[in-house]
C-alpha cells in the first residue's frame, strides 16, 4: 500500500519533465516552477485517487491546468490554440518513464560537458536559454552579427551533444 | 530556418504566423514530434545544469579574489613582470572579450582596459568604476547602486547575473526583482547576493559591513553565512568570520561602535546605548532623538577607578559633540587638568596636554558651528598634536616631550575632575580614548561610519 510519502516521492522524480511541459504553455522558467508546485501541493492532498501506474499522466493533466490557471490570472498570452493541442498532443504521448530516463542519464553527464564549455559560450548559451536575450542582443555582447550569434549557438549546441554522446548520455 | 529554428522560436514565444503554419506542418510528423519533445527537455537541462556550473564558479570568485590580493602583497616583482608579459594578451583580450550595455549613470570616471576614459554613460562587463562624488547608476532593469564618493568598484558581470566587486568604498543597492539572475557584491571579505531586495555594502580598511533596507539577502564568506532581513546588519572580516550586529542599526553611531569594540588598543569609550552608561553620572541626563542616543547639555559623566589608567606614548581620543553655546576651556573628554583633555575653546577644538603643571593647549583655526553634530578627534604623539574634524584633518602642531600620565585623577566627560565650575556647553554622542594613534583613512573610516545613514550629508 502507497503512503503519502511514496506518492510525492514519486512525482518529485518528475519534477524536470513536468516543468518542461508547463514551460510550452508559460514561456517562463518561474512561472513553471509555480504551476509544477502546486501540482504537486494538489497531488499531496490526493494522493488516494493517484494510481501509482499512472502518476506521471495524472501529474501533467493537473500542471497543464495550473498553467492555464496562470496564464489567466496574468493575461498572458498563448500561442495559437491549434498548435498548441498539437504541442500538448506530442507531450502528452512522449513525455514518458523512458524520456524520465533519459533525462536522468544525461542530466548527470551534461553538467559534466557545460562546465568544459568556454565561459563566454556557456554565458551565451544561458543568456539564450535562460535569459532569453535575442539572438540581436547576444550579437552586441559579443560584438558579432546576429547570424554569428545563430552559428555559434549551433556550434556550442554541436559540442555538447559531441560531449554527451562520447560520456554516452 | 532550421526545425531547430523553430523549435527555439517557439519556446521563447517568438513565432509570427508564418513560422506557426511552418511549425505545424514539421510537428504533424510524429518522429519530430518527439523530436520536439526531447530538444525542450534539453533546453530545460542547459539551463538547470548550466547555472549549477555558474555557480559554482561564483563561489570560487571569492577565492580567486583574495588570493589575487595574496600574490599581490606577497610577489609584487613578480605580479609586475607578468602583467607586462600577459599585457599585450590581456589588451588583445578585451578587446575582443564580450560587452553589453546595460547601464546608464553619471559623475563616475570608468577605466577601460587600463585607460581612464572619462564620464561614461554606458558601461560593460571589466569596466572598473572610480567616483568621486556621490554617484548613482541605474541597471537597464531598474536596478540602482548608489554608490558614496571615492567608491572604487568593477562591474565584473552584467549579463545573466550583475556582480560587483569593490575595492573600497560603499555601495548601496536597490535591486529590481528578476525572474532570473541575481545581484552580487563581492568584496575580500565576503559576498552579498540578493534578488530583488535593498542593501548597503561598506568596504572599509578591516572588513566589510552590511546593512539590510528590504528583502533578504545572502552574506557569505568562507567562515560562515547569513540571511539578513530587514533593518539587519552584519559585518565580515578574515579574522572574525560573519557578525550579526546589534538590531536595528538605526543610530548613527552603532555601526562606529561595533567596530571600535573590536580594537585592542580601546583604553575608554563611553557610548549612551538606550540611555544607559557605565560612568557615573554626576549631573545631566540621557538623552535619545532619531539620530541617537547622547548625553545631554551641560552634563558631567564620571569613570570610577580610572584614576590610574596609564597610557603609552601616543594617543588618540575622540567624540562626538554638538555645541549648543560658547565658553572658554569647555572639556569634552578628561583626564584632569595635568593629563590630557579634548575641549572646545571658544568653539574651536582645542588639544591640552601637560605634565610638573605645565600645560600645553594647542587650537585649531576652525570655529564650529552651533546645533550641529561632529565628529572630533584629537591625536597626541611625543612629536606633535593633530585634529581631525569631521575625519579631515583640520591641524598639525610640533610638540616635545609631553608628559601624559602626570595626573591620578579619573576620567570626565563633559567635565573635569579638577576643575568643577566647568562643563561642556552642548551635547556629546559619544567619547572614547586609543592607546595609539589612529591613521587618517581610519579616523576618516569612522567618521563616514559614523554618518551611516545619512549618506546625502
Amino acid at each position: 500500500m502507497n503512503t503519502r510519502e511514496d506518492i510525492l516521492r514519486r512525482a518529485f522524480k518528475y519534477q524536470d519533465l513536468l516543468e518542461t511541459y508547463a514551460y510550452t504553455w508559460l514561456n517562463d522558467w518561474n512561472l513553471c516552477k509555480d504551476a509544477v508546485q502546486e501540482a504537486f501541493i494538489h497531488a499531496s492532498e490526493q494522493w488516494q485517487q493517484i494510481d501509482e501506474e499512472r502518476i506521471l499522466q495524472w501529474l501533467k493533466t493537473v500542471t497543464k491546468r495550473r498553467a492555464i490557471d496562470i496564464i489567466r490570472k496574468r493575461n498572458k498570452m498563448v500561442l495559437r490554440e491549434d498548435l498548441m493541442n498539437l504541442v500538448d498532443s506530442h507531450f502528452q504521448n512522449y513525455l514518458d518513464e523512458e524520456l524520465f530516463e533519459k533525462n536522468k542519464h544525461m542530466r548527470k553527464n551534461l553538467q559534466k560537458c557545460l562546465s568544459k564549455l568556454k565561459p563566454e559560450n556557456l554565458k551565451l548559451i544561458l543568456g539564450f536559454y535562460d535569459k532569453k536575450l535575442s539572438t540581436d542582443k547576444l550579437a552586441e555582447v559579443i560584438n558579432k552579427s546576429p547570424n554569428a550569434v545563430r552559428i555559434l549557438l549551433h556550434r556550442t549546441r554541436a559540442q555538447l551533444k559531441k560531449c554527451l554522446s562520447q560520456a554516452g548520455g | 530556418m532550421t526545425k531547430y529554428d523553430l523549435f527555439d522560436k517557439f519556446l521563447r514565444g517568438e513565432l509570427d504566423d508564418e513560422e506557426t503554419d511552418r511549425l505545424m506542418e514539421i510537428l504533424e510528423d510524429e518522429e519530430t514530434g518527439k523530436e520536439f519533445v526531447e530538444y525542450s527537455l534539453e533546453t530545460k537541462l542547459f539551463v538547470e545544469c548550466g547555472k549549477k556550473v555558474r555557480s559554482k564558479d561564483a563561489a570560487g570568485k571569492i577565492e580567486k579574489f583574495k588570493n589575487k590580493k595574496q600574490r599581490k602583497s606577497f610577489l609584487p616583482v613578480l605580479a609586475v613582470a607578468a602583467a607586462l608579459v600577459v599585457g599585450f594578451f590581456t589588451l588583445f583580450y578585451f578587446n575582443q572579450k564580450n560587452k553589453i550595455m546595460l547601464v546608464s549613470g553619471s559623475n563616475v570616471k570608468v577605466i577601460r582596459n587600463g585607460s581612464e576614459i572619462g564620464s561614461e554613460n554606458v558601461f560593460k562587463e571589466g569596466d572598473v568604476l572610480r567616483t568621486s562624488e556621490v554617484s548613482e547608476i541605474t541597471f537597464e532593469d531598474g536596478s540602482l547602486l548608489k554608490t558614496d564618493k571615492n567608491t572604487e568598484l568593477k562591474i565584473q558581470e552584467l549579463i545573466l547575473n550583475k556582480v560587483i566587486t569593490i575595492k573600497e568604498g560603499r555601495v548601496s543597492v536597490k535591486a529590481v526583482h528578476q525572474e532570473l539572475g541575481v545581484i552580487k557584491i563581492i568584496t575580500s571579505d565576503a559576498v552579498t547576493e540578493v534578488i530583488g531586495t535593498e542593501f548597503t555594502v561598506d568596504k572599509t580598511l578591516k572588513g566589510t559591513l552590511v546593512s539590510v533596507e528590504q528583502g533578504t539577502v545572502k552574506f557569505s564568506n568562507d567562515k560562515g553565512e547569513m540571511n539578513l532581513t530587514k533593518g539587519m546588519a552584519a559585518y565580515a572580516d578574515s579574522v572574525n568570520g560573519i557578525i550579526s550586529l546589534k538590531q536595528p542599526v538605526k543610530s548613527k553611531w552603532d555601526l562606529s561602535r561595533e567596530l571600535l569594540k573590536k580594537d585592542k588598543d580601546l583604553l575608554f569609550y563611553a557610548g549612551f546605548e538606550n540611555g544607559k552608561h557605565s560612568g557615573k553620572l554626576l549631573q545631566g541626563q540621557i538623552l535619545s532623538d532619531s539620530e541617537g542616543n547622547y548625553f545631554l547639555n551641560n552634563g558631567r559623566l564620571l569613570y570610577e577607578n580610572s584614576e590610574d589608567l596609564r597610557v603609552g606614548e601616543e594617543i588618540t581620543m575622540f567624540s562626538w559633540i554638538r555645541c549648543l553655546g560658547a565658553g572658554g576651556h569647555c572639556p569634552v573628554l578628561t583626564k584632569g587638568d595635568q593629563s590630557w583633555r579634548m575641549q572646545i575653546n571658544i568653539d574651536k577644538p582645542h588639544v591640552g596636554y601637560g605634565g610638573n603643571n605645565k600645560i600645553n593647549f594647542h587650537d585649531a583655526h576652525i570655529t564650529l558651528e552651533h546645533q550641529k553634530w561632529y565628529l572630533l578627534h584629537q591625536v597626541i604623539t611625543e612629536k606633535y598634536t593633530k585634529m581631525y574634524l569631521n575625519g579631515k584633518l583640520i591641524s598639525e602642531t610640533p610638540i616635545r616631550n609631553p608628559e601624559l600620565n602626570d595626573n591620578t585623577k579619573p576620567i570626565m566627560v563633559g567635565g573635569n575632575s579638577e576643575k568643577e565650575g566647568f562643563f561642556f556647553p552642548g551635547d556629546i554622542g559619544e567619547a572614547g580614548l586609543l592607546n595609539r594613534e589612529m591613521s587618517p583613512e581610519e579616523i576618516s573610516e569612522m567618521f563616514e561610519f559614523g554618518k551611516f545613514n545619512n549618506l546625502n550629508e
